[in-house]
């Protein structure tokens, strides 16, 4: 399992989607380096989201780090306990409204984990720095 | 985001600026509720979508199929256009460049 070893920052909000704006800046800011950033700042507002449209969350942490080729992003919630990486991901390319999230996070996204400890959902998602290269 | 908008011979355009996501998007959909003529999205200044703001394009897309009104997007920025790309919607939503 791939475990982060050095947090770069950490983002704490209330589970609102008028922080949105906010949760982008802090991907923007702390995963710059990457080619295609608006694709990670997708996945984690997909699953902010979620959680707080499906899970009733009232707060939210996001923390990034960064070693050798990957970013690291885990997206933690103190909703209703839910396991988004047992959900089958519905296709892409098809007209309906919504069901795109899970979807959103995997493809976008190397490894995609969930755990729940302490009444906290914990996703770890993680990005190749690269991957146009790959 | 900021919404502008404007009457011409294609119909109504909304000009949108910032980000579409799921906290503006009810902003833009509040504006659409009882239009049912041509309609343009300008996305020239939009920085970013999300699954929400996607859904509320292709919501109108289906409607303008539905109610037999023109709808089209358009000037999409290539930073934006690659979330149209993975979810493969770049394919289906009218999208043009003018």
């Amino acid at each position: 399992m791939l475990s982060p070893d050095a947090m770069v920052d950490t983002l704490c909000f209330p589970a609102d989607t008028a922080h949105l704006e906010e949760l982008g800046a802090f991907i923007q800011s702390n995963c710059a380096d990457h080619p295609q950033v608006i694709l990670l700042e997708l996945a984690v507002t997909e699953a902010v989201t979620n959680a707080i449209r499906h899970g009733q969350a009232k707060e939210c942490r996001v923390s990034v780090s960064h070693r050798n080729d990957l970013f690291y992003i885990t997206v933690e919630d103190d909703g209703q306990e839910f396991n988004s990486t047992d959900q089958a991901p519905k296709p892409m390319g098809d007209l309906r409204v919504g069901g795109y999230g899970i979807a959103i996070i995997k493809q976008t996204s190397k490894t995609f984990e969930y755990s729940y400890q302490g009444g906290w959902n914990k996703l770890t998602l993680t990005f190749q720095y690269s991957p146009l290269s790959s | 985001m900021e919404i502008a908008e404007r009457i011409d011979q294609q119909g109504r355009i909304y000009y949108l600026k910032g980000r579409f996501d799921a906290h503006q998007a009810p902003k833009l959909k509040a504006k659409l509720e009882s239009v049912k003529e041509g309609l343009v999205f300008d996305l020239s200044d939009v920085t970013f979508i999300d699954s929400t703001g996607l859904a509320l394009l292709v919501t109108v897309h289906k409607n303008s199929k539905k109610e037999n009104f023109p709808f089209k997007i358009v000037n999409v920025q290539d930073q934006v256009r690659v979330i149209f790309e993975i979810t493969q919607l770049h394919n289906i939503l009218p999208l043009e460049t003018i």
